[in-house]
Parts: structure tokens; sequence; C-alpha cells
């Protein structure tokens, strides 16, 4: 079943619960970037995201035989991720510091390319990287809603069930993360 | 000031291309080390080749086993407990009858010297007697006589008995325990029947021993079950009460399990919460725990 190229994370993790340890690799191959990406746009510490990311994937291995397709299995992988985010936030007692939008750090004013055409001189990377400023600067919330969306493919539905939030919470966090990204790519426009 | 995005400027995916674009430029780059992966496929593999998890099995076991446990060794700690009890009222009593005045085997003199040895190894002996409950019922009338003319043997004697040569000082010293029991001092006997019924006359016997050197070894004995039992227990009962914490949970989704939750937390119980929740994101850590439980 797993020798199969297109079989769904869902197969595969099925796979894996009755004992064939390729469905993982393979699977592991799928979900490694995005998860360790995703911890990392929010802890910021390669250490750390290192840390959490084995515990997100050892958590996973250790659930493997109460797996049940009930979503879709990024839906799952990236809720247990969640999960143990959030339980390092709240040991570090950072959430309390990050839930208040209007506390959160503001977005810089971008400083678009001068005395030139900025389609002409703006290198796709260093838009990238302005990109990724622009990402740390979103409040928690709003940063976790377009990475989920980005990394594991997520619908509004899909990020609201990640994360435990309602869908209409879930849509507003990801309208303010694309508003504020949109807005402070403007200069590259 | 907030700012409010308008409402037409995304669509119903929440999807921007270009960002989406952008964003991949600058993060495909950020991979795992390696050597995370290399250490989460062999542990993948490792949990595949263990098969079922022991747990599983091992915890439908595991209730019944560790009260199994805790029984025989509550039962075996109290059961030695009133050995000793027992043997230093024998002893005690045995120590302050007074002399026998002939028994016709030996002298009184050597039923005092010679115990001593056998006392060397306390444990050993009560382990001997341990296995003889059916001297327990011996009538007290009945007793003194049995170990005079030793007839019905109790069964500690009859282990004694097969042992290379039992000592004349423990003959000795049976009629030194037995001839009062006939005579004058029949009420001792009778009292201390009454009140160690358990201790057969060759304990009684043994017991004779220095006092002192009795009540050294059985005290050090107490102190060493005393020590060894709650240790031995703690972690048993600790595993017994995790068990009945969540043993009606076992196959309940999660809902179920933050109920309970939800009800240890309501009635202030702390420290079951704890465990319960340690538990719960263990066997769920795809559930987010709602926000009142954290």
């Amino acid at each position: 079943m797993s020798n199969d190229a297109d079989a769904s994370d869902e197969t595969l993790m099925l796979g894996y619960r009755n004992g064939d340890a390729g469905a993982f690799d393979r699977l592991y191959d799928r979900h490694r970037g995005g998860v360790y990406r995703y911890l990392l746009r929010h802890c910021r510490d390669a250490g750390l995201a290192d840390e959490l990311f084995q515990d997100v994937w050892m958590n996973l291995i250790r659930a493997r035989e109460s797996y049940t397709v009930q979503a879709k299995f990024a839906t799952y992988l990236y809720r247990i991720a969640h999960n143990r985010l959030m339980d390092h936030f709240r040991r570090r007692e950072l959430v309390a510091a990050s839930l208040d939008d209007e506390t959160a750090a503001p977005v810089e004013e971008p400083v678009a390319p001068r005395g030139a055409e900025p389609h002409a001189q703006a290198d796709v990377r260093q838009q990238a990287a302005r990109l990724l400023q622009l990402l740390d600067a979103l409040p928690l919330e709003q940063r976790e809603a377009f990475v989920l969306q980005q990394e594991g493919g997520l619908s509004i539905e899909e990020i609201a069930e990640t994360t435990g939030v309602t869908r209409e919470t879930a849509k507003s966090r990801l309208r303010y993360a694309l508003f504020k990204l949109r807005q402070g790519m403007q200069p590259w426009q | 000031m907030a700012m409010t995005p308008p409402e037409s400027g995304m669509d119903e995916t929440g999807n921007d291309p270009r960002l989406a674009a952008l964003y991949r430029a600058g993060c495909d780059a950020q991979q795992p080390p390696a050597h995370l992966d290399d250490a989460i496929r062999a542990a993948a593999r490792r949990a595949v080749q263990a098969g079922p998890r022991r747990s599983n099995r091992f915890r439908r076991w595991s209730t019944p086993l560790s009260l199994a446990a805790v029984i025989v060794l509550s039962v075996t700690v109290v059961t030695m407990m009133r050995e000793e009890g027992a043997d230093r009222w024998v002893a005690d009593d045995v120590r302050q009858l007074p002399p026998a005045p002939s028994s016709g085997i030996d002298t009184p003199d050597r039923a005092v010297v010679q115990p001593a040895p056998r006392t060397a190894a306390p444990a050993e002996r009560r382990m001997e007697a341990a296995p003889s409950p059916p001297a327990v019922p011996a009538a007290p009338a009945e007793r003194p006589q049995a170990t005079k003319k030793s007839a019905p043997m109790p069964a500690e004697s009859r282990v004694h008995d097969s042992q290379p040569a039992p000592p004349p000082a423990e003959m000795a010293a049976l009629g030194q325990s037995a001839a009062p029991a006939a005579s004058a001092a029949a009420e001792d006997a009778a009292r201390e029947d009454r009140a160690a019924p358990a201790a057969p006359a060759p304990r009684a016997l043994r017991r004779s021993a220095p006092a002192a050197a009795v009540a050294d070894a059985s005290r050090s004995e107490e102190s060493m079950a005393a020590k060894q039992a709650p240790s031995m227990g703690a972690s048993a009962l600790a595993k017994a009460r995790d068990d009945a914490l969540w043993r009606d949970l076992e196959q309940q989704p999660a809902g179920k399990w933050l109920e309970r939750l939800r009800e240890l937390r309501r009635d202030g119980r702390n420290e079951d919460f704890a465990r319960l929740a340690t538990e719960f994101r263990r066997r769920f850590p795809d559930v987010t725990m709602p926000d009142e439980l954290r």
C-alpha cells in the first residue's frame, strides 16, 4: 500500500499504524519541512525548534495506535504541533504577551528601493526576506494562521480546527495577516 | 488604532499566490537537521518493531496484579509483626518462669547456656515457622502435654526433628517450660496460651535465649520490614491509584476524559487533575485542552 507514490497521507498513516515503517518514512518526507518551519517561525530559535520538532514526531509515533481517519492528516499533524507549541509557550508564559493583537509588534513601514524601477531592482530574495520580516512582526495567531495555510496547505476550516477556534475567528486572523503582509509588501508591487 | 482589512481583499480560501511564492522562496531552505531525521526515523522503526505497545497488554493486568501484590505484602508484613509480638510475649514469659524442678533430661544450667547460638539466625527460624499454621489452633491445655509426651507433634517440631541433632538444651528447656504449666504456674501458662496461641512450645524454647539478643534481633528485623514495606508498596499503590483514576476511561474518547478533568477541577482534586491531565496529553496529543482546563 505504501509503495504507491500517490498514496494519501491518511493511507500512509494507517499503513504505519498497521506496522509499515516505510509508510512513515514517506509521510515524514512529505511533512518534515513544513512542520519544522511552522515551529521555527514561532519560536525563532533553531535549537528550540529542533527540540519541539522531535517532540511532535515522537508524539505522533506514540499515538499511532489510536490513529483513526477523522480529518485530513495534515490537520492532525499540525494540531499536535500546535499543542506542543502552546505547551511550550504556556511554560514560558509567552502566550499572554502575544494574545492581544493591539500589543503586538507593529508592522514596520517597509523601505522601498529608491532610484530605480521597483520591479527591475527588487530581487526575489530581498522580497522574501522582507516578507519573513513582516511575518515575524505579526501577532502569534495571525502568523500561525498564515503559516498553517502555507506549510500545511490547510483551509480556513482546517486552520480553525487545528488551532481550536471558530471558523470566523480563523478567517479573521488570516485576513488580518494577509492584509498586513500585502500592505508591507506594497513598495515592491 | 487597529487596522481593519477590507472584506473584499481576500477570497474564500484566503490564498494570495504572490505572497505564497515569496514565502516559499524565503523559507524552503529551512529544513530540519539530518541527525534529527535519522533519530525520528529510527524511533518510528523501533516503535513498529516493538509491535503493539506492551503497556496496552500489561495495563489490563496491572490493576489486579498491583492489588494482589499489595495484599500479599500487607499480609506478610502483618503476619511477621504478629509473630514478632507473640514471640516477644512468650520469651518474656519463659524468662520470668521459675526454673523447672527436674526434667530428668538435662540441667537448667545447660538450658540457659545452650540455646544462645541458635538465636544467631532468627530470620531462618521464622521462615521455618511460617508454613506451620496447623500449630496455631493447638488447645491451651493440650500444649504442655503435647510437648511433654511429644506424641502429636506440631509441624514445627517435626521440622526440627529432621535436623541433624536436637540439642539437649532444647529438651531441657522443653521440660522447663512445660513443667510449670502442669504445676503451680498453670495460670501463667494459660495466660500465655490465651495471649499467644500462635506460639507453639518449640518456638518458646528457642526464644528462651537471652532476652536482650532476641529483642535486638526482632527489633532490627521489624525496622527492616518497616523500611522495606512502604518503599515496595508505594510505587505499586501509586500505580494502582493511577489505574483506578482512568480505568473506566481506557476506551473512551477524549471528550469523556475532558469531562472527568472538569469534574476533578471542580472538586478541587488538583493532584488527580494533574495526573489525569498528563495522561490525557500522552494519549491524545492532537486534542487541544480547553482554556478552562489549562
